[in-house]
């Protein structure tokens, strides 16, 4: 299982080398992370559905991320950025949660 | 749209329109996930999300160090306040009581500046009426050296304040006689001398009329006819003495140049 191995090292790497973000990118690293997550939920989702697509999976993933932060760093140039962190968590949690409940039902049928 | 509308249209849409797109129809097996272009984008999830929570993990410490070193600085600031305020309590006393004693003169000085006639006085007190029945330089006559011993006599029984024809006796004050007239602060003053002094009215005139030179005044009128009469007043007025007659002005030798 290649992405599996993937995550491994991932969160390896991470723990090992504790890279430090830059302090300018640092607000928008949590909403990038919540913006990859939904990402990745849609993938497992469409795997579950036989839909799964690396590229679109990688797009999303990309698109998802950088519409993220750069919805995040216009907020903070118009001085709304933690209102529009919070709309950008909202919809994204939304999304997460609808995704993971279609997982659920097709692995539960409940 | 509704509020609601928007969510249920989220909540439908949650999965990417583009795996429905890209893969329209009948569902097949999915593609290529067992691939190293997922694996790398999973694995820069992971990067992402362990960075972040080894990021939150560590700032949190020095979230709280900062926070405690606020809180150390509002108290210490409030402290600093609360000195403050103190002080201007204190100021504020302070000037109250300085204005306040800037509105009263010191008493001292107030009767020093009575007493040297430096300023005008107002209060009860005698009046007397001298009136000469000759100017022979006998009994009838009065002479300076009379009104000298009079003032003196009323400075004795206790007046505050003397002036004599509106002149008021000061401490360089003379009483002399110049030429025909008499003068007082070099002023000259012509008959009938009226001499005023402040001071308790019944007091001067009893301790006056009973003294020694009262009697003699009394047996100088009755003997030759001058008027010497003393009334009390409850107020009258003495202005101050000239500037000149209340300083000593000394003149000294310049030194001599070499």
């Amino acid at each position: 299982m290649i992405p599996v191995l993937g995550l491994v090292i991932g969160v390896t790497v991470g723990l090992l080398l504790q890279p430090t973000v830059p302090g300018a990118l640092q607000p928008y690293l949590p909403i990038a992370v919540i913006a990859a997550l939904d990402a990745v939920v849609g993938a497992l989702r469409a795997l579950g559905e036989r839909r799964f697509n690396d590229r679109v999976f990688v797009v999303s993933f990309i698109s998802n991320v950088l519409i993220a932060a750069f919805m995040v760093f216009l907020g903070d140039q118009l001085g709304v950025g933690s209102q529009l962190s919070t709309g950008v968590v909202v919809v994204l949690g939304i999304r997460i949660f609808a995704n993971a409940a279609a997982i659920r039902r097709r692995i539960f049928r409940a | 749209m509704t509020a609601e509308g928007l969510l249920e249209q989220i909540a439908e849409t949650a999965l990417d329109d583009d795996y429905y797109v890209v893969r329209a129809g009948q569902p097949e097996p999915s593609r290529s996930f067992n691939t190293v272009l997922t694996a790398s984008v999973l694995g820069v999830f992971a990067l992402m999300v362990t960075i972040a929570a080894v990021q939150t993990a560590t700032d949190r410490p020095t979230t709280e160090r900062e926070q405690r070193a606020l809180a150390q600085d509002v108290s210490v600031r409030r402290a600093i306040s609360t000195d403050r305020r103190d002080t201007v309590t204190n100021l504020r006393a302070q000037v109250g009581d300085l204005s306040a004693a800037a509105g009263q003169e010191n008493p001292d000085a107030v009767t020093l500046r009575t007493t040297t006639a430096g300023t005008a006085v107002r209060g009860p007190g005698v009046s007397i009426r001298i009136d000469p029945a000759a100017d022979d330089g006998g009994v009838g006559d009065v002479s300076d050296s009379d009104l000298q011993v009079l003032v003196n006599a009323l400075w004795f029984v206790g007046a505050e304040a003397v002036s004599v024809n509106g002149q008021r006796i000061g401490t360089l004050t003379s009483i002399r006689t110049a030429g025909e007239a008499i003068t007082v602060n070099y002023v000259s003053i012509s008959p009938p001398y009226t001499v005023r002094a402040i001071g308790d009215k019944q007091n001067l005139r009893d301790r006056l009329v009973d003294s020694q030179l009262g009697r003699d005044w009394a047996a100088r009128a009755k003997d030759s006819g001058l008027e010497f009469e003393i009334t009390t007043t409850t107020s009258q007025r003495l202005k101050a003495i000239s500037d000149k007659r209340l300083k000593v002005v000394e003149a000294r030798t310049a030194a001599k140049a070499p």
